[in-house]
């Protein structure tokens, strides 16, 4: 009864307290803009916040909103429902290629012209904000005596015993690399033989490991438990900082790029689209790669101009002598990412 | 499942006169009311989209239906999540019963400490708890160096790990509503029966064990429920090759936005869970009839039953460690939290109070703490009450009836969350109350219900209904008796459909993620925030001070209630 009469008191007092709170909560607008930002959260968000929003805040007063994860399934919500409530969504591009015009916006800021970045990394409704790469990499305290040094030793399992972690998503690299290590010139990979990639994979299948999330790629690489990764660049950084003896291997690794896209119907359109200039002008771009270790995404940006750390330039593939890269494909992915995935739950689960 | 066992209490109604059995039926009804509303608005109304979207996404037809079945996977998958959740509602009851069995039988302080031990692996967050395991069960951890003698085992990735880390988890779930049964029973009976020459084992046999059975049943069903809708477990420790059903809905929602073959299998689910625990219902009412004429009599001796009697040394062993397997993950994210490392370490390599700090120093974590107890406070509160209120009603229903409305309150439990959260979100985003916490609260207080319907109509089952009616013979109000006589003998069940409900929502992620806002983020969202691009050792600190905040009050509460119960005795 004692307990029962301690929690009614708990309840009662946290009642009055949210009455208190509530009514100094409603601040209510305060005259300048605001843009709803939604991104991965974490470090990889302040980082944004830093290099980023606080630039454009001093610039123009526009406030931000940040609210993580970003979840396409949201985004369809929104639209759906007809209440679009966030600006800017650090997304994957192939929602915004899939979905363009549905559930994003095209992007017809002339500032946005599309010549300023890469050939092959631009579409109706994503230009990049940050380039980047998935790396093979491996664990230099499990391979004492032989390195692996080419992309056909991450599926030889017999001179290099130990486990394989990938992110647990089919355009993590793996399918590629795949191919690539099956024979297959990097430069005819795609259109991608998926039943080939996974023939290939299938013959290292019980000893890869698929991660759930980026933490749990870093604590398994801190632990080795894990001998080698196929990680994304910022990644890779950060589980070596954090202890994994990672090497990485440039003989093949595919680039990709990072994308802000507007979720359709937001009434903050022209606002999101200037923020999103902003974000890939050379001095934005410069500071965000210097705190991630990505690449910037304009043509016109020199990468050797920006400070990075030497830990980010050894897992940086946009420097010289990287071995053979390839962009991964945006269209395709865009076309065929749903069969994939179907197909990919369908192997991972037979 | 907790309704089985309300077929029990029929004999007591049954003897009313037709008149006031019509009576108790309307107040049956409107007791219900308030619960069955507040599902209807917050959970039928918002997932009625979902069952259309099954239908009519991307075409009209019973196209989404027709692929579970052909797809390859879907059914292989659901068949491995049913034998999983049966394995480990078993297994976890094995473990659960002896436990529960000994707190009926300590004295006051040492129940207290056991009490509080139950409840641990609650306050320890989920995220923290799964990283636990993960040290624990990685190669060259502490786990597979136990089992040993077995051969090398990897663990990690595999089935027996996340069987191994859910039994832990809903162990607390089955120990509630089988000691709330237990401590109803008294124990004289089964004195009686040795002395009329049946051995100690059979007198368990024939009495004990049918006398906690509604425990047993309410405990099981729950667990195997609960176990169904996994995901976050099975994600960390398992491997997607072998997925449980949940992992595989994730897929479909957020990364195909397949919102239709995602509502199908949610349909599914709900057809195949509803159908599993109506058939035990089937199979625990055969049952039920015989352990009502005991069970009713029973309750009134609560005291005798209550005072401690020796626990025989195998019990003793046996409960110490399912008591070291409750707290395990928890005394790996205590030390985590002080460790001066930058992922998880057990045991650390060095000492810090870095993440502590961290945790102090930034408003992000110590208000989303505030805002989590707040939020679990009220959910407690709400559900408290809508979950009693329906409880009580349902069990004054005609038993035609109470089945059907059983498996809807429970729905909230067996639908997952992912489908939940995002057809929640869709009304909450009309109405503007996403991004508030009063909108987090609304939607976690449906999914607490179903936990306290469960819990006090276990206790329901135990109490002898005719005491109601020998209350008003006496003169007393109903507001009175229930206040004087059905209120305390409910207390048990109601605390701990409370405890369970504030526990929901403190460790609910997938909903309060979609709701969450600037200002309305709660403690789950933090965590999952700091942890989804790398490892933040603040959740270990976050956790850990949760486990201390919650517990310590918790047991002085209670001793200080043994205390001064035992003093009043004397």
């Amino acid at each position: 009864m004692k307990t029962f009469r301690f929690l009614t008191l708990v309840a009662v007092s946290s009642l009055l307290l949210t009455a208190c709170g509530a009514g100094g909560d409603t601040g209510g607008p305060t005259g300048e803009e605001k843009l709803t930002w939604a991104s991965t959260g974490g470090q990889f968000q302040e980082d944004e916040k830093k290099a980023l929003q606080e630039p454009f805040t001093t610039k123009t007063g526009t406030e931000f909103v940040n609210i993580s994860p970003a979840e396409i399934a949201q985004v369809r919500t929104m639209v759906k429902a007809g209440k679009t409530i966030w600006d800017l969504a650090n997304m994957s591009w192939i929602y915004a290629g899939a979905y363009c015009g549905e559930l994003f916006e095209k992007l017809d800021d002339p500032a946005l012209d599309r010549a300023k970045f890469p050939p092959g990394t631009t579409g109706d409704c994503f230009v990049p904000t940050y380039r980047y790469a998935n790396i093979f990499s491996y664990n230099a305290d499990l391979y004492p005596n032989e390195k692996p040094t080419r992309i056909e030793d991450f599926f030889d399992v017999k001179r290099f015993p130990g486990k394989r972690i990938v992110y647990d998503y089919p355009k993590a690299g793996l399918l590629e690399s795949a191919l690539v290590a099956d024979g297959v010139p990097p430069e005819k990979v795609y259109p991608l033989d998926l039943e080939r990639a996974l023939k290939k994979i299938d013959t290292i299948k019980s000893s890869l490991v698929f991660a759930p999330s980026y933490g749990a790629i870093q604590q398994m690489l801190v632990d080795k438990q894990a001998s080698m990764v196929l990680t994304v660049t910022a990644r890779s950084i950060v589980s070596s900082q954090s202890g994994a003896n990672l090497v990485p291997v440039w003989d093949f690794n595919t680039t990709d790029i990072g994308a802000l896209v507007i979720p359709k119907g937001t009434p903050h359109k022209q606002l999101a689209q200037q923020m999103l200039a902003f974000v890939t002008e050379p001095a934005q771009a410069t500071a965000y790669a210097k705190l991630t270790g990505t690449a910037p995404a304009r043509s016109e940006v020199d990468i050797a101009s920006i400070p990075y750390t030497e830990k980010q330039k050894e897992f940086n593939a946009f420097l010289p002598d990287r071995g053979r890269l390839i962009e991964q494909d945006k269209q395709w992915w865009i076309e065929n990412t749903d069969a994939v995935t179907k197909r990919w739950t369908a192997w991972k689960v037979g | 499942m907790a309704a089985p066992t309300a077929t029990v209490e029929a004999p007591p109604t049954g003897r009313l006169a037709p008149a006031r059995a019509g009576r108790g039926r309307a107040a049956g009804w409107l007791l219900l009311l308030p619960a069955l509303v507040a599902l209807a608005v917050l959970f039928l109304l918002p997932l009625s989209n979902v069952v259309i979207d099954s239908f009519t996404e991307p075409k009209a037809g019973l196209d989404n239906y027709a692929s579970l079945f052909t797809d390859g996977y879907t059914l292989r998958v659901l068949g491995r999540t049913l034998l999983v959740a049966l394995v480990v509602s078993v297994l976890g009851a094995l473990l659960a019963y002896p436990y529960a069995y000994a707190m009926t039988l300590v004295g006051p302080t040492m129940r207290a400490v056991l009490v509080t031990i139950v409840l641990v692996p609650f306050w320890t967050s989920m995220l923290a708890r799964n990283f636990a395991w993960i040290l624990l069960m990685q190669d060259g951890g502490v786990i597979q160096w136990l089992l040993q003698p077995f051969g090398h085992l990897t663990l990690l990735g595999s089935t027996l790990a996340v069987g191994i880390s859910m039994t832990q988890v809903l162990l607390p779930f089955l120990v509630l509503p089988m000691y709330s049964a237990m401590e109803q029973i008294d124990r004289r009976l089964m004195a009686a029966g040795q002395s009329l020459g049946a051995t100690r084992a059979r007198s368990f046999r024939k009495i004990y064990l049918p006398l906690s059975m509604p425990g047993v049943v309410a405990g099981l069903s729950l667990v195997f429920v609960l176990a169904l809708g996994f995901y976050v477990t099975p994600a960390l420790l398992g491997s997607t090759r072998n997925a449980m059903i949940a992992q595989v809905i994730n897929v479909r929602t957020k990364e195909l936005l397949d919102f239709g073959g995602a509502g199908a299998m949610g349909v599914l689910l709900l057809a195949v869970t509803l159908l599993v625990l109506g058939l035990s219902r089937r199979l625990a009412g055969q049952q039920g009839t015989a352990v009502a004429a005991a069970g009713a009599p029973a309750a009134r001796n609560r005291d005798r039953g209550n005072q401690p009697s020796e626990v025989r040394p195998w019990l003793k062993v046996y409960t110490v460690v399912v008591a070291i397997l409750l707290v395990a993950p928890t005394l790996v994210v205590v030390p985590m939290s002080f460790s001066s490392g930058r992922t998880f370490q057990f045991p650390p390599k060095g000492w810090s109070l870095q993440w502590y700090e961290r945790l102090f120093t930034s408003p992000e974590w110590t208000a989303a703490i505030f805002n989590s107890v707040q939020v679990g406070l009220f959910t407690a509160v709400f559900a408290t009450v809508l979950g009693t209120t329906a409880a009580m009603g349902l069990a004054r229903l005609a038993p035609r009836w109470r089945g059907p409305l059983n498996g809807f309150l429970l729905s909230p439990l067996i639908v997952p969350h992912i489908l939940v959260a995002l057809v929640v979100f869709a009304a909450f985003l009309q109405v503007g109350l996403n991004g508030t916490l009063f909108g987090i609260i609304l939607a976690h207080t449906a999914m607490a219900i179903p936990f306290v319907v469960i819990a006090v109509t276990a206790r329901l089952q135990g109490m002898d209904a005719r005491l109601t009616g020998v209350a008003a013979s006496l003169g007393a109000t109903p507001f009175s008796t229930f206040r004087r006589v059905t209120l305390p003998l409910l207390l048990p069940g109601i605390l701990s459909g409370a405890v369970l409900a504030f526990v929901t929502s403190l460790d609910e992620v997938v909903i309060a993620l979609f709701l969450q806002a600037p200002g309305a983020i709660t403690l789950p969202v933090q965590m999952f925030n700091s942890v989804t691009v790398q490892i933040d050792p603040t959740i270990s600190a976050a956790s850990s001070l949760m486990v201390v905040l919650v517990s310590v009050p918790i047991l002085l509460a209670q001793v200080a209630g043994a205390r001064r119960g035992k003093r009043g005795n004397r």
